[in-house]
């Protein structure tokens, strides 16, 4: 995304929670760290503290998508927005966008994760947390980027299987 | 005292299943319709047993994964390690898991208050040497979920960062009054205890609503089971975190602990009771700032310094309650 616009974004964004939105930056498997970023346990804090700064960014969310759609910073964002309201599935959505535009981030794996458990997705949810590395290396190398859910399904729980014996 | 509690007939399965009292109030509570939910370990080859005494009580249990390797050396060092506090353990999945490793489970009366326990309630476990560590806002939800007050979740939110505070002391330190025993959390994981929260005070008024109507309905059923825990609840206490604490046969009387018992109380196998010794040979203790003095037959045996660390920092206070 120019950097002008996210800057502008930025802006905003501090301007109703008090803190930066910082660029996703991607949790590759290989680095050995935890989280990459606190974004969620930031505004999890304001969700308690003051909701209607949620219910703003939630709303203003989606006009900063439609000034750019393939942000994964912006989507990592609605994605948590949603899965702070409890709107799983929508949270579930997001964060297979942002997992189709940045595979390798494994934070975006972990939140789809937790959010296809909220949705009562257990099997799929659980293949994500046991068998992360073969799902990314898989998605990878079938190149699921792009495509739909079903298909992932299919292949987490091909994986889930294997690893089960 | 800090014995295991057979109950004469109310939820006495429970025990039998597990082999383990540890828990029984929390399972009352949720039989007698007090607590929305709760969550347990059970070793997978009584899982099936367990699911039968849940049946018998009109309740619903349901697993999550199983823990393998709990406390194993090394799994502090996984990746996100250091986020981790109380039981550190491997993850895995229900079918991979051996007769002997332990399961979670959740158990709750109806489905709704199963699932929303279930679906927050996931717990930090360490998956191809990496903790895979839950959204902070289920972990606060979850608290709602178990039944805990709104206050003491608001003042868990703010206080439960084991690199900053010692939550107890926070507590201790958010007590006006005297401390009821009714709030008394200590003894959690000693049976003998109505509580599973830490409350935002050791008088906390909603915690103290709870324990009421939850002490009367175990009273119609338990009547011994009450007099006991509230016998170990008003014991005095010295505590230095939430691993370590110890609990005294004795009283206070001017800020002094006059005793002639100890029973380690904190979390854990024993790794943590590291103050044994020195408070097994004394007779008497009082503090002074941080620092615990210890005294046998009115002369000094000994002195405990708490070693000041910034990753679960002890800071001791002496309480008990009334």
């Amino acid at each position: 995304m120019p950097k002008n616009k996210f800057q502008i974004i930025q802006k905003k964004f501090k301007k109703i929670t008090g803190f930066y939105l910082e660029l996703r930056r991607t949790n590759f498997l290989e680095d050995k760290r935890g989280r990459e970023d606190n974004l969620l346990e930031r505004l999890s804090r304001l969700y308690f503290d003051c909701p209607r700064k949620i219910l703003q960014l939630k709303k203003d969310i989606k006009k900063w998508l439609l000034l750019e759609e393939k942000s994964e910073t912006l989507l990592a964002l609605a994605g948590t927005l949603a899965y702070l309201t409890e709107d799983f599935k929508s949270a579930k959505n997001f964060f297979l966008k942002a997992i189709s535009l940045n595979p390798d981030n494994f934070d975006n794996w972990r939140d789809l994760a937790f959010a296809l458990r909220h949705l009562g997705k257990e099997e799929e949810s659980n293949g994500i947390f046991f068998n992360f590395d073969y799902v990314i290396y898989y998605y990878k190398y079938l190149g699921l980027e792009g495509a739909d859910y079903k298909k992932l399904k299919r292949m987490i729980l091909r994986i889930q299987e294997k690893a089960n014996g | 005292m800090f014995e295991r509690y057979i109950p004469k007939k109310f939820c006495r399965e429970f025990v039998e299943v597990k082999q383990s009292s540890r828990q029984l109030v929390m399972f009352m509570a949720v039989v007698l319709g007090i607590k929305p939910a709760m969550d347990d370990w059970v070793p997978k080859k009584g899982f099936e047993a367990l699911k039968r005494v849940c049946r018998r009580y009109g309740l619903l249990l349901k697993s999550d994964v199983a823990f393998f390797e709990i406390d194993a050396p090394g799994l502090k060092k996984s990746i996100g390690g250091e986020t981790l506090t109380t039981t550190i353990t491997k993850g895995v999945q229900l079918e991979r898991a051996r007769p002997e490793d332990l399961i979670h489970v959740f158990i709750a009366k109806t489905k709704d208050n199963l699932e929303r326990a279930f679906k927050n309630g996931w717990y930090p476990v360490v998956i191809k040497n990496r903790v895979m560590q839950k959204p902070y806002i289920d972990l606060q939800k979850f608290g709602y979920d178990l039944g805990y007050p709104v206050c003491c979740v608001k003042f868990f939110r703010h206080f439960n960062d084991w690199n900053k505070y010692s939550h107890l002391y926070e507590t201790f330190k958010n007590t006006k009054g005297q401390p009821s025993y009714l709030c008394n959390c200590f003894t959690k994981d000693a049976i003998y205890g109505y509580i599973y929260h830490i409350p935002c005070s050791f008088n906390c008024s909603l915690t103290k609503k709870l324990v009421v109507s939850l002490r009367e309905a175990i009273k119609e059923e338990e009547p011994e089971f009450v007099e006991e825990i509230d016998r170990h609840l008003k014991l005095p206490f010295l505590i230095f975190y939430e691993t370590i604490m110890y609990a005294f046969e004795g009283g206070i009387k001017d800020k002094k602990l006059f005793y002639n018992k100890v029973y380690f109380i904190g979390r854990g196998s024993g790794e943590n009771n590291i103050y044994k010794d020195i408070l097994e040979r004394g007779d008497c203790l009082f503090l002074e700032d941080k620092e615990v003095i210890i005294l046998r037959n009115k002369k000094l045996i000994g002195k405990i310094n708490p070693p000041q660390t910034e990753f679960a920092p002890q800071t001791p206070f002496l309480i008990q309650f009334f």
